[in-house]
């Protein structure tokens, strides 16, 4: 017998991920309010299709964030209210894209900026990986892209992090490259 | 240090948690839905057949259906029987005389297949990793995979033949290593 799921059965999922599609919403959507406005439509669509949602169905809900969160944006485009280029906007309040403590301020202000210098396709695979903790598999399914494109993708963000963070880490220890 | 090891130097890192209200927006638009979706009619289903009422009046709606039908089929009977009496042999013959004649030009056609249609599709390229040295310096041998189709058809009987080819042509391009 098929049991239901518990009417907030959702708080569960949400509390895991909220973080992770917040961030993952704000590589495009710059503005906290628009990012949250982002997880919240693409959480609630995603929800009233997967009640159930399981493990193996959280590509899905990132990929409706990507999908509501370029549509978000084509709309702000299409009025007007964006000025210059989306990805110079991205990521560009260093800290409040991390929950870091005193001690991690400087590291969370360091990667935030390194994150900038990515390009949008290698970004988006290095947050789905490090933060959103996806395998390969997912992230492919997520973006319709090849493993191996996704794979090289991330082998090359790792590589562009790691050079834009190793001047700042000489100067200091916590970060190890 | 590796990269899995960096991996995880990023991810103590933890992404910055949404604002509270976040949650409960969520769970008002869902609580919303849900009632709207109890709210809904039962004869009006969102989705599915609607299924028609049946009572008292199904068996005068019963009759007014078979009087409609009955009513279309004689219109049709009445149509037909006008309209055959109108187009005698006459206007048959056009149509008899110009599916003769297609019938006249597929007999006279050879029954042979001709070749009709040719087309080819580049499946795959792939780049050698291996640099060959020849005697025009060092090159790189690149293989394209093609798919030739090829169509033969016969016009007497119509029928018609396609056959699918691989092809494979390794192109040398010159390599500088400058």
């Amino acid at each position: 017998m098929n049991e239901c799921p518990p009417a907030d059965a959702w708080k569960v999922c949400y509390r895991e991920l909220a973080p992770r599609l917040l961030l993952f919403a704000r590589q495009w959507v710059a503005d906290l309010a628009d990012a949250e406005d982002v997880v919240q439509t693409a959480f609630v669509k995603f929800w009233k299709h997967q009640p159930d949602a399981r493990r193996e169905h959280w590509p899905l809900l990132y990929s409706a964030v990507r999908t509501t969160a370029l549509d978000t944006l084509r709309g702000a485009e299409r009025r007007g209210k964006r000025e210059a280029d989306p990805a110079v906007d991205v990521l560009r309040e260093d800290g409040a894209y991390f929950d870091a403590g005193v001690e991690q301020r400087e590291e969370a202000a360091l990667v935030a900026a390194a994150l900038q210098h990515l390009s949008a396709e290698q970004r988006e695979v290095v947050v789905l990986r490090v933060w959103g903790e996806l395998t390969f598999a997912e992230i492919a399914a997520t973006l319709g892209e090849s493993i191996n494109t996704v794979a090289s993708r991330h082998r090359y963000a790792l590589g562009a992090l790691r050079r834009h963070l190793q001047p700042r880490v000489q100067e200091r220890e916590p970060l190890k490259t | 240090m590796n990269n899995s090891t960096f991996e995880e130097s990023l991810r103590s890192l933890r992404p910055a948690a949404p604002s509270p209200t976040l949650e409960q927006r969520i769970g008002e638009s869902l609580a919303g839905s849900t009632a709207r979706a109890a709210e809904a009619p039962q004869g009006l289903p969102a989705s599915g057949v609607v299924r028609s009422a049946t009572g008292a009046g199904g068996l005068v709606r019963w009759w007014r259906d078979l009087g409609w039908a009955i009513a279309g089929a004689t219109a049709a009977l009445l149509a037909l029987t006008w309209f055959s009496r109108e187009t005698p042999t006459v206007n048959a013959r056009p149509e008899t005389a110009h599916g003769t004649l297609e019938m006249a030009q597929a007999a006279s056609a050879p029954d042979t297949f001709e070749h009709s249609a040719a087309s080819e599709e580049l499946v795959a390229t792939e780049d050698a990793t291996e640099i060959v040295e020849t005697d025009d310096g060092l090159v790189r041998p690149v293989r394209y995979t093609y798919l030739e189709r090829h169509t033969w058809a016969n016009a007497r009987t119509g029928a018609r033949m396609e056959i699918e080819v691989p092809r494979e042509d390794v192109y040398l391009r010159p390599v500088s290593l400058q």
